[in-house]
């Protein structure tokens, strides 16, 4: 700075001074400028205001989903306990010892020896064994 | 002081110097800062960011179920359900007393046991595993300080006492510990997946962040040659012949005849699946592949089978046969006594003349008769895929001693399983052809294929008219004159042999005051074979013959096996037998 000559600085000085001048001639120009950058930067801060809230609203629905699946993943997980609940009545009523049991409580017995009708080609029938009506009392249930 | 100050002001105050060493201390200092710049950023960078996310990461093992042990028919015979466990951390337990209390009636133990658990050193112990996950909840709804519950798998067995020595049981932690849960236990096992997600701050997971899930892969279901109507049918008629005076035990085997598939198999006493603690260890094997016994006459078939493919005898071949035999150091009697018979070969089998048989081995020879019986599987596993498998004992004949040469022909100094006796009836009612049982039908991937099992690879035994010879002696049993009557079944014709060993006394390594096994094989229809059933009954205190004892267990589930699978008489009659040639 200091090295600069001293006659440099009221020319300076001078040239702001007429600058005023400068910018009174371009104003004709230059007067839709402002009237035009008012809708421009309204554009601008609408886009803006725009995507924030868009971005809010998203980000409101991916938490709001998240909290949907959790709560429908919570569903599912109940509804498949209770289905493993019924499958353990299921299997449960339908094994062997249950069934039998079950059928000497209604007053079945196990069934005699069965007889076969046999259809031949030919279209006769023949009666092989005798069926005969299931008299043998229940075998005892397993003492457990 | 003033000449120092001088100085230093001196050195000082020269400009270059000072900008010089200014400079070399910045540069030290920057170089400083970017080598661990670049250090922190670059070289372990990744590390860093990979701990702050570990942070918020939660990972989450997702158990896989293990695979269901099936039936023929698609029974689940074991299954496993989702189960909870309920843990505490007794150093997070401010009242162990109350909290004992709360938990005593939902747990159904007493608060004093769980007292102790509540206040034991360390920071995890199990209070109840495998329980509802509905009886868990409404323990965590207690909101206890120190209490918290797992996920876990547990085991069911909804068919409890039916088939539980071949499907075995787990361990608490779900490793199969007895029968195909042991033996196929890397099948059943399934990989356990795991969740990862972000955690925010009120567990739950972050939307769109790191988050990736690796399913658990569940275990292969193992599908059973088992029906499990058919072996609850069999277990029942075992208890029946259990309830006998002097019996302790009883076994037996049903095989399809054709495929050699083991459709039922069982002991009794046997135990509940769902609970196996509940019994001595010792009952937890399963008996009909682990257990020897000695098979009396029921081996006497294969004697017969021998003499019959070597051409020595027919079934009308006639022997002179007095009621005793002396063989090297022992006099082999007849179970009654009587003067000497003109039996058919036929008679011989069907009254079973334990002299008659001796005398047709002395005609094979040891070397041929030891060759017949390893023919038939004797001594030798039969491969099923079940664990602890026994070989029986069947000694080289070389080492036979005088007195076994004389009566391994009728099934005494020789073991097998009942298991073994099954299948060498199987070859004679296949045509002769020995199918080596097998109890596992396919493997079904968790996606649903198939994965095949490598198939037994059938040998035959017999030519087909020797087992053809051999069936139509072995009817003569169960009919006019022969040892088993009781194994008859309205309309149907029945093949078998009975047997009456003796059983060791294991106090005195002698046989004298052991008791019996009373014994029966056969198969039905006679002349259509359908399925083979294999009994042993186990009397230390008893002395009923194979006859008497086994038979009946046979019928009831034979004519079960029969008539449940919709398998018709024949319809022809049988044959006329004619055991001797006296006139009486």
């Amino acid at each position: 700075m200091s090295a600069l000559p001293a006659y440099d600085r009221p020319q300076r000085v001078a040239g702001r001074r007429t600058e005023p001048t400068r910018v009174s001639l371009q104003r004709p120009v230059a007067a839709p400028a402002p009237a035009g950058r008012a809708p421009f930067v309204a554009l601008i801060l609408f886009v803006i205001g725009a995507g924030l809230i868009a971005l809010l609203v998203l980000n409101t629905a991916i938490a709001a989903d998240s909290f949907t699946e959790r709560s429908l993943s919570q569903q599912i997980a109940q509804l498949r306990l209770q289905e493993q609940e019924l499958q353990q009545e299921i299997g449960a009523a339908q094994a062997p010892a249950a069934l039998a049991r079950a059928a000497v409580e209604q007053g079945m017995l196990p069934a005699g020896p069965p007889g076969f009708l046999i259809v031949h080609p030919d279209g006769t029938t023949q009666v092989v064994g005798e069926a005969k009506p299931a008299t043998r009392p229940p075998p005892p249930a397993r003492r457990n | 002081m003033s000449p120092r100050r001088g100085t230093r002001r001196l050195r000082l105050s020269d400009p270059h110097r000072r900008v010089r060493f200014g400079l070399a201390v910045v540069l030290t200092v920057l170089t400083i800062i970017g080598g661990r710049l670049v250090q922190l950023q670059g070289l372990d960078g990744m590390k860093y960011a990979a701990a702050a996310e570990e942070l918020r990461l939660t990972r989450l093992d997702l158990p896989a179920a293990r695979g269901q042990i099936l039936d023929r028919d698609g029974n689940a015979l074991a299954y496993s359900v989702e189960a909870r466990a309920i843990f505490a951390d007794p150093g997070m337990i401010v009242a162990p007393g109350r909290t004992a209390l709360a938990l005593a009636p939902l747990l159904a133990t007493s608060a004093d046991a769980l007292m102790g658990e509540l206040t034991a050193d360390g920071r995890f112990v199990y209070l109840a595993r495998g329980l509802d996950p509905a009886g868990a909840q409404a323990i965590m709804d207690l909101q206890l300080a120190g209490i918290g519950e797992l996920v876990e798998q547990r085991r069911e067995y909804p068919a409890e006492w039916t088939a539980a020595q071949v499907v075995g049981f787990v361990g608490q932690d779900e490793t199969g510990l007895a029968g195909i849960e042991d033996q196929y236990d890397d099948v059943l096992t399934g990989t356990p997946g795991q969740l990862v997600y972000e955690q925010g701050r009120f567990g739950l997971p972050i939307p769109a962040a790191t988050h990736s899930l690796e399913e658990a892969v569940p275990g292969s279901d193992v599908q059973l040659t088992l029906d499990q109507d058919l072996q609850f049918t069999l277990e029942q008629a075992l208890a029946v012949a259990n309830e006998n005076a002097g019996v302790s035990s009883a076994q037996a085997v049903v095989l399809d005849v054709a495929t050699g598939q083991v459709l039922a198999m069982g002991g009794s006493p046997g135990y509940n699946a769902a609970d196996p603690g509940g019994v001595r260890g010792d009952q937890l094997a399963n008996p009909t592949v682990s257990h020897v016994i000695e098979p009396g006459s029921v081996n006497k078939m294969i004697t017969f089978a021998g003499a019959l493919e070597e051409g020595l005898i027919t079934p009308e071949t006639e022997l002179t046969v007095p009621d005793n035999i002396a063989v090297s150091d022992i006099v082999i009697n007849d179970a009654w006594g009587h003067a000497p018979i003109h039996f058919t070969a036929t008679g011989i089998l069907g009254k079973s003349s334990n002299v008659g048989t001796v005398m047709l081995a002395q005609q094979l020879g040891n070397a041929r008769l030891e060759e017949y019986l390893r023919r038939f599987g004797l001594g030798t596993a039969t491969g099923i895929e079940l664990p602890a498998e026994s070989n029986g004992i069947l000694l080289p004949h070389e080492e036979w001693s005088g007195s076994q040469a004389g009566t391994i022909p009728f099934g005494q100094g020789v073991s097998m399983t009942v298991l073994q006796m099954a299948s060498m009836f199987q070859a004679v009612a296949n045509d002769g052809v020995l199918v080596p049982p097998r109890i596992v039908d396919q493997v079904i991937g968790p996606d649903g294929t198939v994965i095949d099992q490598p198939g037994s690879e059938p040998r035959r035994v017999l030519e087909p008219d020797t087992s053809a010879d051999l069936r139509y002696m072995l009817e003569s049993v169960t009919n006019e004159g022969g040892t088993a009557p009781l194994a008859r079944i309205d309309g149907y014709r029945v093949a078998g042999k009975t047997g009456t060993a003796q059983r060791p006394n294991p106090e005195c390594r002698c046989y004298a005051g052991g008791g019996y096994w009373a014994t029966f094989a056969g198969f039905a229809p006679a002349d259509d074979p359908r399925y083979v059933i294999a009994i042993s009954v186990e009397q230390p205190g008893g002395s009923g013959g194979g006859g008497v004892i086994a038979a009946p267990v046979f019928t009831s589930i034979m004519s079960f096996a029969l008539g449940d699978n919709g398998v018709a008489p024949t319809g022809t009659p049988s044959p006329e037998f004619r055991l001797t040639t006296d006139e009486d």
